[in-house]
């Protein structure tokens, strides 16, 4: 148990370790990204502060981007999951690979989804 | 881990820190946070009547806070043997937007941005379109010749989708036939906006403003409680009135008398006379809402 749990907390660690290496380009781009990051979670910060109205929304237009995105990104991570089926039932060997990449895509778009859900919301904190 | 790349991670890692907090500045005008106990309150129908009798005094106190005036809040409980409906003479209404305003009055809506529960339609005689209905216009004089007035309101429908839909369940009808809201449990996800056929609900997009001076103090929880940004809320026939025996708000300053309210299970009462003996109609009757909200023609 001790031991699992151990190598597990390495596990992460040299995935944490894996994010810290690459050359200046590498950087240069998790760093734009970082930043867009931050730019998003600034005008969350205003939303909470200010209300949904500074998203432009209204009484007549009550859902608007945040929920477009969230129902796409659904579609998205659903098909990528679908990716299964020509590998395990029409046993095509070469797509193995791309599952994994397909698995990966589904966990990134359905954490966007819930981010884009809990914006959404006028009162977060009772959700 | 050499000095150099030592002092270059520490350079991102604070640099990180620093954009991070400069993106959360805003939060530092979020004013008082919500108070805990209005974070653990339950659901309404969870609430004992001891419960219901803390969280009203509260609602009290942090109305006084705001506002400076001492509210009166009950919570109204439905009475036995009736059901409420609602009839609208469409012949007589002049289009004179006073019903709209005594609602905004009574029921504590924001003044800025304006919420209005009662939309009144322009529509030209002789057709009957509701979605090219105008709600915005601004002669000097109403009536306009050649022009009829409609308004439209929540429905209380007995079939009603908007309650359907809630994931948190914070809608409901009651027995007396008013959908109400539960306003300190709503989440604020605005489906049951988008499922309401009638345009009936309105969302607090932003923190709602009142007068201190506009403030109506007489309220009842599930009413006119002043609403938080963020919360659904919509027409309740005046809950606050209608439930000890008075009139709504909009039927009391009606100066043509086209609106009638009372007891349908009640058959000597004058909404009853009108859906026996009126020709009555309800709009998009074909959604099969079952609407209690009534329009029907002198003729």
């Amino acid at each position: 148990m001790i031991a699992a749990a151990r190598k597990y907390s390495r596990f992460v660690g040299r995935c944490l370790a894996c994010l810290f290496e690459g050359d200046w380009r590498y950087f240069l781009w998790v760093g734009a990204l970082a930043a867009i990051c931050a730019l998003g979670l600034n005008a969350y910060a205003r939303q909470l502060v200010h209300g949904l109205a500074i998203t432009g929304m209204t009484d007549h237009v009550s859902w608007g981007v945040y929920i477009a995105n969230f129902t796409f990104l659904v579609g998205v991570a659903a098909a990528a999951v679908m990716l299964v089926i020509p590998v395990y039932i029409y046993h095509n060997e070469d797509l193995h690979d791309l599952v994994i990449f397909g698995e990966l895509l589904a966990v990134a778009a359905i954490l966007m989804c819930l981010a884009f859900v809990t914006v959404d919301l006028g009162r977060p904190e009772r959700f | 881990m050499s000095r150099r790349s030592f002092l270059r991670g520490s350079t991102a890692a604070a640099a990180g820190v620093a954009a991070m907090a400069a993106g959360l500045a805003p939060l530092r005008k979020l004013g008082e946070a919500i108070s805990v106990d209005q974070f653990l309150q339950q659901h309404y129908k969870e609430l004992s009547p001891a419960d219901m009798d803390k969280v009203l005094r509260r609602i009290e106190n942090e109305v006084e806070r705001q506002y400076g005036v001492r509210p009166h809040v009950r919570d109204y409980k439905p009475m036995n043997g009736v059901e409420y409906v609602y009839a609208l003479n469409v012949t007589r209404c002049v289009g004179c937007r006073k019903c709209v305003h005594a609602c905004v009055a009574e029921n504590n809506q924001s003044r800025d941005p304006e919420i209005q529960y009662i939309r009144v339609l322009k529509m030209p005689n002789g057709t009957f379109d509701v979605e090219k209905g105008d709600v915005n216009y601004a002669p000097e004089s109403v009536p306009e010749k050649g022009f009829f007035y409609m308004p439209v309101q929540c429905h209380q429908c007995k079939n009603p989708p908007c309650t359907k839909v809630c994931p948190v369940k914070a809608t409901w009808t009651e027995p007396d036939g008013i959908t109400v809201i539960d306003y300190n449990w709503c989440i604020g996800c605005r489906y049951c906006e988008a499922a309401c056929p009638y345009f009936a609900r309105r969302f607090n997009f932003s923190e709602p403003t009142i007068p201190k001076e506009k403030l109506n103090p007489e309220m009842s929880y599930l009413g006119n409680q002043p609403r938080h940004k963020g919360v659904m809320e919509k027409c309740h026939f005046c809950i606050q009135r209608t439930r000890v025996g008075r009139y709504p708000a909009c039927l009391e300053v009606c100066p043509t008398g086209s609106r009638k309210f009372g007891n349908i299970l009640d058959p000597s009462s004058e909404v009853a006379h009108i859906l026996r003996e009126k020709r009555v109609f309800v709009l998009k009757e074909e959604v099969g809402t079952l609407p209690r909200f009534f329009y029907y023609f002198d003729v």
